[in-house]
């Protein structure tokens, strides 16, 4: 039987008091006017329920948006960077291993034919002077800011880059070459910019002492730049030096970093590079200058692959958010709802005042989002400054900053995907009320989730997506970005959520039954508790989920973070056993290239409580189309310390004696993931007489980059790599002492002995894997910001929505009153409630969250960084992290449960 | 005399003008020009790295097939910076090698000018020390057996000549010793030649034209500057009929009066040589141009007299606008271009051709750089 107003909606609606004879603007009003008095003055009423969701979909957008703009300034700073400082230039010619020998290019007179030729050495360098103001956070190593070191033939430069001297002469113009090398003609000077010098209190005149590597210069200032061309694209981080003094500075006499050409007007850059290519001596190559853009690109956007990957999940969560609070508004206001389809609001109406509730939440949301974004993305860009691999990317993204600008494409971003996800999450409880029937509302008949059935479709369903999930662990990354493995933990995450409604289920019949008898639970209250529950599945289900998933989440960063740890900590018990390390003060984790000067090695060497010094070389290397290091070192100190790890093969060290000297390299283990090498394969490099073939002697675990590394024996690199056939320069040494000296002494005496030439850090062994776990745990902060910023929004989701379900239930809740529960009863059964809600989330959570661990670590870390992690499970958080959250939901209940309490009996039974 | 002057004052010399350290160094150990040498040829031709400046100078009046006339200038000058560098660095720059190339296309009116500024380097330019060979780039002198070889180009525009010379080498001034001024070392040693047939191509708008005609070439090495209270020299170098040639210039003062140390040589069809002191000659400025660019006025037309040998010439530049916009390399514009010769010689009349320089027509005089 149809009830009446079910029989015809049209009439219904054309006998609304709007009906059509009202001029549209009137009819807007009065739907405004309606908006406002039903929904408006609703949320006002329930202040902090409106905030929470508005905070929670700004939240989602902030981190979205956050990432967004800080990969785009990133990216277009870099961009922009690479186009200042590379200038004119249309190619490069560089070394197929590097530096290479400047006298190679003196013959290639037909070069000049096609344009402006001007050779460059390039280097980073360290102000080691401390500024005017020092800035708050350095680290141990006391360690100062870098500069981008250009040095160019200032004569044959100006064509390509611009530099704008300040205030040369009276006349506002650029300064001729002849000016600028008068500059530049001492062997010490150095031309800086005026914000940098301005930094550090320095004018044209003054000494500043710049370490070049580990090797100390004091330079003369003889010039102030404006911040144009390279000057303008580092944060004022450059400094422009004689070609002569840069090469004498950093000690690279008769190397050249490479040769930029601007081609004559008229000349095609492609056929040009074709045609001086094959006439290059060998070992040089034409390159496109902005090649080097293509591979920061890709390092850039695969870092933030991997936190826009997590930020979207906080969107999501802000989503169910959305869904709640319009589904406790629907369900608080059943019976105005009834009322309003009474007098013929239509059901259109209805639907589109809670879709508009869920707009304005959304939008306000999405609005606060942009702002809370704009000022987040700061923190987004100083991450990535500090995680890339090079200064020069670290010091642009660091710069990109003060570029960070909210855009149309931003505004756009966040209310184009939030509007409609808003839509779509209010859509259920929005059609909801549309379909009440009047009369059941006010008659209190009709309860909007009345039975529940096993859920067995949603466990299939869960089936699916677990197993689909499964097979996406198998399959290969694409263009170096683990897409799969991040789908398959979302499939994960989704089949993780579908098994909610079963455990949930499964929970109730537990709370119920004597299987907890064991507790010293009130049991009525539980069985109340586990009824409510029961009836209300299908409503929990969502915000469960959104909490089981939050857990989910924050257990795998758990399993990852605590695995990966222990790994490395493992790791680096087995390769740091020297008493002290040494390496240039500039030297960072992130920084590649500093290398020691000449003499420090042997100086060390003479302490006489020095027992055996071990080093290593390392250098960005171009393999293929990115980049790699090449490492060397003497494998005979290797083998004599043991301080390397192996992955394979067995007879490893065996392997390693045979490589000393001979045509065979040790490679780390990311290489060998990378690009898919084993023990016994070949790897074919450019070297200074072209390609060469290596054997791969073992794969080793390192932890300390995931570039990939070749390490090779020092004879080895010397045949093939080392520039001008000299010893390579180590970049960092390892000092074992005498059995009995004391350690402490014997670095008071290595730094006075080196003090005078050198910037050197020496770092005893506890320090160093103290630095070394510290940069381990910065890099994951924001990993657990994220995480706490999910939980909190999906726990005060579980709030919202046992909100909702005291609203459903409150002639329940009254009649229990009648019958003589009393308050206390009342507030015990809501809290088994929350708790159980609790416990039933982090269940699944943990479940899901062990999947995605095991994703995480056995997929994602594999594809984008080539580690091992030891899968280890953090029992202690683990169990941890359940009593917080039981604790938590059972201290969230407890204001839903007041306001059960509270519910008056008497007024409510008689409404009905 | 030659506008190298000017450019090593803007270059090489850093401070005031250094004191003498020994008989023949300055205070940073360039040999000074104090007694007259025995010049050899070819060694003489090379560079001469101990002294702080020279220069190679070559200009000429060629014509193609069909007559149309061209003047050309190609110049290559070495200035020393710092004779011992300490950072041993091959980009260390001990010298800057500077060249001047232009090409006058008299028939159409216009005057090309290209100028580059390099150091030594990896041997992208530089002047060697046993042989006639300079160079920057492409740009370059060098000997083929008697022959000088002169290379230069730079977009639509370049020559590739040859230089024959038919006379030997003039020593001017003192048996090749010039004195510029009144302090012991202001002088160079300055020998030129005066005739040389000419063969070879000048490009012009990318095409090339074969021409045939004279050139001069003008070669000094000195370690020393104008003085204070010179302010700018016209020089010029002229070959007449019956293969006689002239070389005249004056230096002039801030107070507008020739200097005593201007100077001049006659050249005879045989070779032989007359020197002429400042009071044997007078230059006599005509009518003058004026720079659009530098707004510098140049005299264009000039009358030269040698009372005592009846010599009384009238020169024209071919074309006004023949100056030197050379901001990239040195600094200073000077005006130098092909000129036309008429007049008569031992009474009689004669026609010729050559080349004219006249630096120091605007702003502060050229001696007073350095102070």
């Amino acid at each position: 039987m149809r009830s009446p107003n079910e029989a015809s909606p049209e009439t219904m609606q054309n006998g609304s008091p709007g009906g059509k004879r009202w001029p549209a603007p009137l009819k807007v009003a009065s739907a405004l006017r309606l908006f406002r008095r039903f929904i408006i003055r609703a949320m006002a009423r329930e202040k902090v329920r409106t905030l929470i969701s508005v905070l929670g979909i700004a939240l989602g957008v902030a981190v979205i948006l956050a990432i967004r703009m800080a990969n785009r300034s990133v990216t277009e700073s870099f961009r922009a960077a690479v186009e200042s400082v590379s200038g004119q230039t249309s190619l490069s010619i560089t070394g197929v291993t590097g530096r290479f020998d400047e006298v190679q290019l003196a013959e290639a007179t037909w070069l000049r034919d096609y344009g402006v030729v001007s050779p460059v050495v390039e280097t980073d360098a360290m102000i080691a002077e401390p500024p005017l103001a020092p800035a708050a956070a350095d680290d141990a190593a006391g360690r100062g800011e870098l500069i981008h070191v250009l040095g160019v033939d200032v004569l044959v430069d100006l064509p390509i880059r611009r530099y704008r001297l300040v205030k040369i002469s009276e006349e506002d113009r650029d300064p001729t070459p002849r000016e600028i090398l008068l500059l530049l003609t001492d062997p010490d000077a150095v031309i800086l910019t005026e914000r940098l010098a301005g930094r550090y209190g320095k004018r044209v005149g003054d000494r500043i002492e710049l370490s070049f590597g580990s090797a100390r210069k004091a330079l003369t200032v003889r010039g102030l730049l404006d911040e144009e061309g390279p000057a303008g694209a580092l944060g004022g981080n450059f400094a422009l030096m004689d070609i002569a003094a840069a090469q004498w500075a950093c000690d690279r006499l008769g190397l050249l970093d490479r040769v930029d050409i601007k081609l004559k007007a008229g000349l095609d850059a492609e056929a040009a590079a074709a045609a001086i290519g094959p006439r290059l001596p060998a070992g040089l190559v034409v390159t496109d200058p902005q090649a080097q853009y293509g591979q920061t690109e890709t390092m850039i956007a695969a870092f933030h692959f991997n936190l826009s990957a997590l930020s979207g999940i906080a969107l999501l969560v802000g989503l169910f958010l959305i869904h709640n609070t319009v589904c406790i508004s629907v369900a608080a206001r059943r019976k105005e709802i009834g009322m309003l389809q009474a007098v013929g609001a239509g059901r259109a109406k209805v639907a589109g005042l809670f879709l508009g509730e869920a707009l304005l939440l959304a939008g306000v949301g999405a609005i606060a989002g942009l702002f809370l974004g704009a000022w987040l993305a700061g923190a987004a860009v100083r991450l990535t400054s500090q995680t890339v691999e090079t200064f020069y990317i670290a010091s642009v993204a660091r710069a990109s900053a003060e570029s960070l600008r909210l855009g149309p494409a931003e505004i756009a971003l966040a209310l184009g995907v939030t509007l409609p996800l808003a839509l779509v999450a209010a859509a259920v409880p929005a059609l909801e009320a549309a379909a009440l029937r009047p009369l059941e509302v006010i008659r209190g008949a009709g309860r909007l989730a009345a039975h529940f059935r096993p859920p067995l479709k949603h466990l299939a369903a869960a089936g699916v997506f677990l197993v689909c999930g499964g097979l996406f662990t198998r399959l290969d990354p694409v263009r170096g970005l683990p897409i799969f493995g991040f789908a398959a933990g979302f499939l994960l995450v989704i089949g993780g959520a579908l098994l909610v409604p079963t455990a949930l289920w499964l929970a109730c019949a537990a709370v119920r039954s004597r299987l907890l008898g064991w507790l010293p639970l009130p049991r009525l209250e539980c069985r109340l508790a586990a009824a409510n529950l029961l009836g209300a599945i299908g409503r929990l289900s969502i915000s469960v989920s959104a909490l089981a998933v939050s857990l989910a989440m924050m257990v795998a960063i758990a399993v990852l973070v605590g695995s990966f740890r222990d790994t490395v900590q493992y790791w680096l018990n087995s390769t740091l056993i020297a008493d002290l390390f040494v390496r240039p003060r500039m030297l960072t984790s992130s920084v590649g290239e500093a290398s020691m000067g000449r003499g420090t090695r042997e100086a060390i060497l003479r302490d006489p409580d020095v027992a055996s010094v071990a080093w290593i070389t390392t250098r960005q290397f171009a393999y293929g189309q990115t980049r790699i290091r090449l490492a060397a070192t003497s494998l005979e100190t290797i083998n004599k310390h043991r301080h390397l790890m192996f992955k394979s093969p067995a007879s490893a060290w065996e392997e390693v004696r045979r490589a000393i000297g001979s045509e065979s390299v040790l490679v780390s283990e990311s290489f060998a993931i990378r690009f898919g090498k084993a023990p016994g394969d070949r790897v074919t490099l450019p070297a200074q007489s072209g390609p060469i073939s290596l054997s791969i002697a073992a794969v080793y675990y390192d932890y300390s980059n995931n570039q990939g590394t070749i390490l090779m024996d020092v004879e080895t690199y010397r045949r093939h790599f080392a520039e001008l056939g000299a010893d390579p320069i180590p970049s960092s040494l390892s000092v074992y002492v005498r059995r009995g000296a004391d350690v402490e002494t014997v670095r008071r005496r290595l730094v006075d002995a080196t003090r005078a030439e050198h910037d050197l850090y020496f770092a005893s062994n506890r320090e160093i894997r103290r630095d070394a776990m510290r940069v381990f745990d910065s890099t994951f902060t924001i990993t657990y910001a994220l995480e706490v910023i999910a939980i909190v929004i999906a726990a005060s989701g579980v709030i919202s929505t046992l909100i909702t379900l005291i609203y459903e239930r409150r002639r329940e809740i009254a009649l229990l009153a009648l019958v003589g529960a009393t308050r206390r009863q009342v507030r015990r059964m809501v809290v088994v409630e929350a708790v159980t809600l609790g416990a039933v989330s982090q269940l699944v959570g943990v479940i899901i969250g062990m999947l995605l661990a095991a994703v995480l670590i056995f997929v994602v870390n594999v594809q984008s960084f080539g580690w091992t992690i030891q899968f280890h499970i953090p029992w202690l958080f683990l169990v941890h992290s359940t009593l917080a959250i039981l604790a938590v939901t059972a201290l969230c209940g407890l204001y839903p449960a007041s306001r059960a309490a509270n519910i008056q009996a008497v007024r409510v039974v008689r409404e009905e | 005399m030659r506008p190298g002057t000017a450019l090593a004052l803007g270059l090489a010399l850093a401070s005031a003008l250094p004191a003498a350290r020994s008989a023949d160094r300055d205070a940073e150990g360039w040999k000074t020009v104090v007694a007259p040498r025995r010049f050899a040829f070819p060694s003489d031709f090379a560079a001469h790295e101990d002294y702080r400046l020279e220069w190679w100078y070559y200009t000429g009046n060629l014509a193609a097939g069909d007559g149309r006339p061209f003047g050309f200038e190609l110049t290559f000058f070495r200035a020393g910076v710092d004779r011992e560098p300490v950072n041993p660095s091959r980009w260390a720059v001990r010298d800057l090698y500077i060249a001047h190339f232009a090409i006058s296309d008299i028939r159409r009116g216009r005057f090309q000018f290209f100028e580059r500024l390099r150091r030594g380097g990896i041997g992208w330019a530089g002047a060697s020390a046993d042989r006639l060979h300079v160079w920057i780039d492409q740009w370059q002198v060098r000997l083929e057996g008697d022959d000088h070889l002169l290379e230069a180009g730079d977009g639509d525009f370049a020559l590739a000549l040859r230089l024959s010379p038919r006379k030997p080498p003039v020593l001017q001034g003192d048996a090749g010793l010039s004195q510029k001024g009144p302090s012991e070392g202001n002088a160079s040693y300055y020998y030129s030649i005066t005739r040389m047939e000419t063969t070879g191509s000048i490009t012009v708008d990318g095409r090339a034209v074969p021409v045939t005609g004279w050139s001069w070439m003008d070669r000094e090495f000195s370690s020393s500057f104008l003085e204070t209270g010179q302010q700018g020299w016209d020089w010029m170098s002229i070959q007449l009929d019956g293969d006689r040639e002239l070389m005249i210039y004056q230096i002039r003062r801030a107070d507008g009066a020739a200097d005593v140390y201007s100077s001049g040589t006659i050249i005879d069809a045989e070779g032989r040589t007359e020197r002429l002191r400042a009071d044997q000659f007078q230059l006599i400025p005509g009518r003058r141009w004026r720079s659009p660019r530098s707004a510098a006025e140049y005299p264009v037309e000039w009358t030269v007299r040698v009372p005592g040998k009846r010599v009384d010439l009238r020169v024209r530049a071919a074309l006004s606008q023949q100056e030197m916009n050379t901001m990239t390399s040195i600094g200073i514009p000077y005006w130098e271009g092909a000129i036309l010769v008429e007049g008569t010689w031992s009474g009689t009349p004669t026609t010729g051709h050559g080349y004219l320089e006249m630096t120091g027509y605007r702003g502060r005089g050229l001696g007073g750089i350095d102070h």
